[in-house]
């Protein structure tokens, strides 16, 4: 706005110039014109006042603008034809990494980073700027500050200034760091996503449960050899239900371990074991148990298990790796069954021997010498005597044949079943070894395998001999109870027992737990040093 | 020995209870001398078969069998006479005969079993309480109680595991389902003192 003083000079000189007025004027026309000119100065004023406010707004919205373009998202710039910066915001400035008034009137080409090379490179952008009409764009590695260099992407555009008709360049800067940083992140995912799955495919090939549980059991993860074990179909396309969306995902995973897996008998055990472990206790090395597959089918596990902690050094759950022994147990089972049936059927064939052609000789020996009893009578009291006591030592050896004998192969197992023929050796062995011996027994009227009555017939045997010749006891209580899938065979003494823990490396015992272990089922020796013996066996009803 | 006597003729011998239909089925029998140990068909399946198809026909049991069980049962089938193959000729002949009469004989062993079958105090199924071993009331005593099964076993000097197949045994001779059930049933029956 030129100043006042400089206003009235310039009136003048065009009042000046305008013709010249009448200088006669009359004292009416003076005063109308003295009225004209004062209104004209109020409607100059009012116009004044106008163009002020206007000015004041413009210079308003002038700054709006200028924030908005200093402190634009991206850089911008304004070069002349030559590359020189005329103008840059300031977030221009900041990528620069310079203040703008040492950018202003630099060229361009200060701040490439890869000096000649990118030189070239940039002036043909520019050409290519001004001889199209069009934007161009082009990524060029720029300085920032004094030593860091960044990509930049330029997209560019040539301008008619309207102060002075130039043609500009206006280009829009932009940072391409974290647009680099977001394609390398990338490329290292995707890189670590293919170890991962390499690792994976590993673990997949070594055909071991890998597992991970947490602090209440349930699977939050389970490789695919898991899963197939227990019987579930793991094609990843197929696993996926519309709850799991992650890529991972499998059925299995968010149920309960020892819900599902677990047979029911056996959860109680298998929970206190887990509790165990995320109160702080032991690793697991080594532990065997069974799983319960999807098609109801089982299947034994050798299980590691590790527990997890957090940077807090807090347990957050467990890692378990287990083994497919199930073929492994089998044939045991297969060889210790194998071994035990050649027993049985060795002793039956011993049995029958005694029974049908010892037996039958020493009756007709007996027979026979009772005939002489008649001529007996002529002989002296000695010799009367003498024939008395082979007649005497005839029968008992009779009678032992028969006790062999039906120790060896019980026919009446057979005829009259386990809980008869129990009780009957209870009784027999109460009479011969003079103590008292309780049978009791519960819910055995289901019909049972002859294999698994004869088994459980020795086994019972072999705890009875063992309570009468180890525990030195005086009343022996025996039970069999048949439960809904097992039957427990439970035999209690008031003997002196033994220090359970110590392992007992017996014949009798030793018997009995390859017997038990041959039929699947388990055996708890529960004893105290001066307490009485309780030892249950437990057999799988099937 | 027997084919010297006079009054018995041997007509058939069979090993199996099979040949034993057979020949039942031709000839008429007076006696005969049954094996409980047989192939095929055992001594009492088929004196149960004679009993029923040849009722004239008369049973000798002659056996190396000399368990309670297996006179018991044979008694009950209905056979006339039971006699170890220890026994002497002489009482062999006595018995055959006997028992042609229409009579029974049983060797003098057999006869004493018998007799002390009935005189002595079999237990029998009695009441349900009497089911229970000593042991067992006095875990049901403790359950009333409500001690945990690590307590009772600190008690009894027995493990808890022990002392949970008790009580699964327990429930199963009690027909019961629950420890609920179980304590209700421990209180009601007076366990509680």
């Amino acid at each position: 706005m030129p100043s006042n003083k400089k206003l009235r000079e310039h009136a003048r000189k065009r009042l000046d110039m305008l013709p010249e007025i009448a200088r006669d004027l009359s004292t009416l026309e003076v005063g109308e014109l003295m009225h004209e000119l004062r209104v004209h100065q109020i409607e100059l004023e009012v116009q004044n006042q106008e163009l002020r406010t206007m000015q004041h707004r413009l210079e308003q919205v002038a700054d709006q603008y200028t924030d908005l373009f200093d402190f634009a998202p991206v850089g911008y710039l304004i070069t002349d034809k030559k590359g020189v910066i005329l103008n840059i915001n300031l977030t221009g400035c900041s990528m620069l990494g310079h203040e703008r008034a040492r950018i202003k009137g630099r060229p361009f080409s200060t701040y490439l980073a890869k000096g000649m090379e990118g030189s070239s490179f940039f002036f043909n952008h520019l050409k290519q700027v001004f001889e199209t009409n069009a934007i161009q764009s082009c990524e060029l590695e720029l300085k920032r500050g004094g030593n860091n260099t960044f990509y930049a992407q330029l997209d560019s555009t040539a301008e008619v200034d309207i102060e002075d008709s130039t043609t500009q360049c206006r280009i829009v800067l932009r940072d391409l760091t974290d647009e680099k940083k977001t394609v390398e992140l990338q490329y290292l995912n995707k890189a670590l996503k293919q170890e991962k799955e390499k690792a994976q495919h590993y673990l997949e090939m070594s055909g071991v449960i890998f597992m991970t549980l947490n602090k209440e059991a349930v699977i939050s993860m389970i490789n695919d050899t898991g899963c197939k074990i227990l019987g579930y179909d793991c094609n990843k396309a197929n696993c996926k239900n519309s709850m799991n969306t992650s890529e991972s995902g499998c059925q299995l995973e968010g149920l309960n371990w020892i819900d599902h897996f677990i047979l029911r008998k056996d959860q109680n055990e298998i929970r206190e074991i887990f509790d165990g472990l995320m109160s702080g206790g032991q690793n697991i090395e080594n532990y065997e148990g069974n799983v319960r597959c999807k098609d109801g089918g089982q299947r034994t596990i050798s299980w590691r298990s590790i527990t997890l902690k957090d940077d807090k050094d807090q347990i957050t759950g467990l890692l378990c790796s287990g083994t497919d022994i199930s073929g492994l147990r089998q044939a045991e089972i297969a060889s210790v069954t194998a071994l035990l049936d050649g027993q049985e059927s060795e002793r039956q064939r011993i049995a029958a021997d005694l029974h049908d052609s010892i037996q039958p000789l020493l009756a007709t020996v007996k027979r026979n010498i009772e005939s002489f009893n008649p001529h007996i009578e002529t002989l002296s009291e000695d010799k009367k005597k003498d024939f008395e006591s082979i007649t005497k030592f005839l029968t008992m050896t009779i009678q032992e044949i028969k006790a062999i004998s039906r120790n060896l192969a019980s026919p009446s197992l057979k005829d009259f079943g386990l809980v008869v023929t129990l009780g009957d050796l209870c009784e027999s062995m109460a009479q011969s070894e003079k103590l008292k011996v309780n049978f009791y027994n519960t819910g055995m009227d289901r019909k049972m395998a002859p294999s698994l009555s004869t088994e459980l017939f020795r086994i019972a045997q072999e705890l009875l001999t063992n309570a009468v010749k180890h525990a030195n006891a005086t009343t022996i209580t025996l039970q069999l109870i048949g439960h809904e899938h097992s039957i427990i065979l439970m035999i209690e003494d008031d003997g002196k027992g033994f220090d359970s823990q110590k392992k007992r490396t017996g014949m009798g015992i030793n018997n009995i737990l390859m017997r038990v272990k041959a039929i699947k089922g388990k055996v708890d020796i529960d004893s105290r040093v001066g307490k009485a013996t309780t030892i249950t066996v437990e057999v799988p009803r099937v | 020995m027997l084919r010297d006597e006079e009054q018995i003729q041997i007509v058939e011998e069979a090993s199996t209870g099979k040949e034993v239909e057979r020949i039942l089925e031709n000839t008429p029998i007076d006696v005969i001398l049954l094996d409980i140990k047989m192939p095929e068909m055992n001594g009492m399946d088929t004196a149960k078969f004679i009993k029923e198809r040849y009722p004239a026909t008369k049973i000798l049991v002659f056996s190396s069998f000399d368990e309670d069980r297996y006179i018991f049962k044979m008694i009950q089938i209905g056979i006339s006479g039971y006699i170890l193959k220890t026994i002497s000729l002489s009482n062999l002949l006595t018995a055959i005969k006997t028992v042609a009469n229409g009579d029974s004989y049983f060797s003098k062993e057999v006869s004493k079993k018998v007799v002390r079958q009935f005189s002595s105090s079999r237990t029998q199924k009695v009441g349900i309480g009497d089911q229970l071993t000593e042991r067992e009331q006095e875990i049901l005593k403790l359950v009333a109680k409500g001690l945990t099964n690590a307590e009772m076993g600190d008690m009894l000097f027995i493990s808890p595991r022990t002392v949970d197949t008790h009580r699964r045994n327990l429930m199963q001779k009690l027909d019961l389902h629950n420890v609920m059930e179980l304590t209700q049933y421990a209180r009601e029956h007076g366990f509680l003192d």
